[in-house]
């Protein structure tokens, strides 16, 4: 053993002085402005638009459901239910995907 | 009794009005058998149950890891490829770790973070999900993130009560409620029944349908075994139904693919 500590006090040392790292750097990220970047706001601009297209398509497929229901014995509104449904199902998928996309390149721009 | 309580019992005519046979018999068949009846796509459990139905409370039992959430997640799926998306109440496996098990994830709604030990909760977001999105299926896994066992004095009373609440909220909705719940024995202990269910007397009572489900190694690794212990509607008792896993979800073993066709597209 080269220092005057034991292994496990070296260890102890090393451990909180990491935690106490950890703290800092996240007390100055808290601290710390963002800076404005235009192009990372019309990202949060879009994602933004794009989740309020999300959960309007959602309650829509909800009140087609309740159509369908009130019409059971009508084929042709559960025919045209059923094709409404699976437009907006797509378009749900659509707009996750876009976001996500949007994420990535939100995150390249981060870093650069 | 007064005279004018008696005259206001006479006129009264609220929903709940006393009416003789015939009349809720004529009420009724203008009413659809069903709001909702959706099928699991797993040819031999739809012929036993005649599809699953609103106002049901449907009970998913087998050992811990024998399959019941990878048997919850199938039936997922294939209801949404019904256009019946559910509300999904995920306590037992993350979130995270839940929505990565689909092999392609499917439409379905799940509280953004959950409440242990809070039926009211529960019965709240129900309410919302159904009122937001009408969704009529109901997923929860697993019953005892429901009943705080620590602080109760009567569990298997208690547990009742709980059981009892989800089989009213599935009636009074019109919603499929499907509560997985674990076994008291150990997956090396032979064959299962209901009565192996935890708590297993106000389960069984209370369920419309017990499904024990169980992985059976000896007949290939994707093996398991579905039974179906008891449907009240059809009078179902104790049907086996042998499962294998593919592409991360069940199917009917040695169902010929052809027939399936057939009989679901």
């Amino acid at each position: 053993m080269d220092g005057c500590y034991t292994e496990r006090e070296q260890r102890e040392i090393e451990a909180g002085a990491a935690a106490y790292d950890e703290m800092c750097r996240e007390e100055l990220k808290a601290e710390m402005p963002e800076v404005f970047n235009p192009l990372i706001e019309l990202y949060r601009a879009f994602e933004k638009i794009n989740l309020e297209a999300i959960r309007f398509y959602q309650e829509d497929i909800g009140t087609l459901a309740k159509v369908r229901e009130l019409f059971p014995d009508s084929q042709e509104i559960r025919d045209r239910v059923r094709d409404l449904i699976n437009l907006e199902a797509f378009a749900i998928e659509e707009l996750k995907k876009e976001i996500e996309n949007d994420r990535e390149a939100h995150a390249e721009f981060k870093i650069l | 009794m007064t005279e004018k309580h008696t005259q206001s019992l006479k006129s009264y005519s609220g929903d709940d009005a006393v009416i003789s046979s015939h009349e809720l018999d004529l009420r009724l068949k203008q009413a659809p058998e069903a709001l909702i009846r959706v099928k699991s796509f797993i040819p031999s459990l739809d012929d036993a149950i005649e599809d699953f139905r609103d106002g049901e409370l449907i009970a998913i039992s087998g050992p811990t890891k024998m399959g019941k959430t990878l048997l919850a997640q199938t039936l997922t799926v294939n209801f949404t490829k019904q256009q019946q998306f559910p509300l999904w109440f995920s306590f037992e496996v993350p979130a995270r770790q839940f929505l990565s098990q689909f092999t392609e994830l499917p439409l379905i709604y799940m509280p953004g973070k959950l409440k242990a030990h809070a039926l009211d909760w529960l019965e709240a977001r129900i309410r919302e999900s159904f009122e937001k999105y009408h969704t009529r299926i109901i997923f929860i896994d697993h019953l005892h993130y429901l009943i705080d066992l620590a602080r109760m004095k009567n569990p298997s009373l208690e547990i009742g009560q709980v059981i009892r609440r989800l089989k009213g909220i599935a009636v009074n909705g019109g919603f499929i409620v499907f509560l997985l719940c674990h076994t008291t024995k150990g997956k090396s202990e032979g064959d299962l029944s209901y009565e192996s269910i935890r708590d297993s007397s106000f389960i069984s009572q209370e369920s419309d349908s017990v499904l024990m489900i169980k992985r059976t190694p000896g007949d290939g690794e994707t093996a398991a075994r579905l039974r179906i212990e008891f449907h009240r509607r059809t009078g179902i008792f104790e049907r086996v139904v042998d499962l294998v896993k593919v592409n991360g979800s069940l199917q009917e073993r040695s169902y010929q693919e052809s027939e399936y066709d057939r009989r679901y597209r």
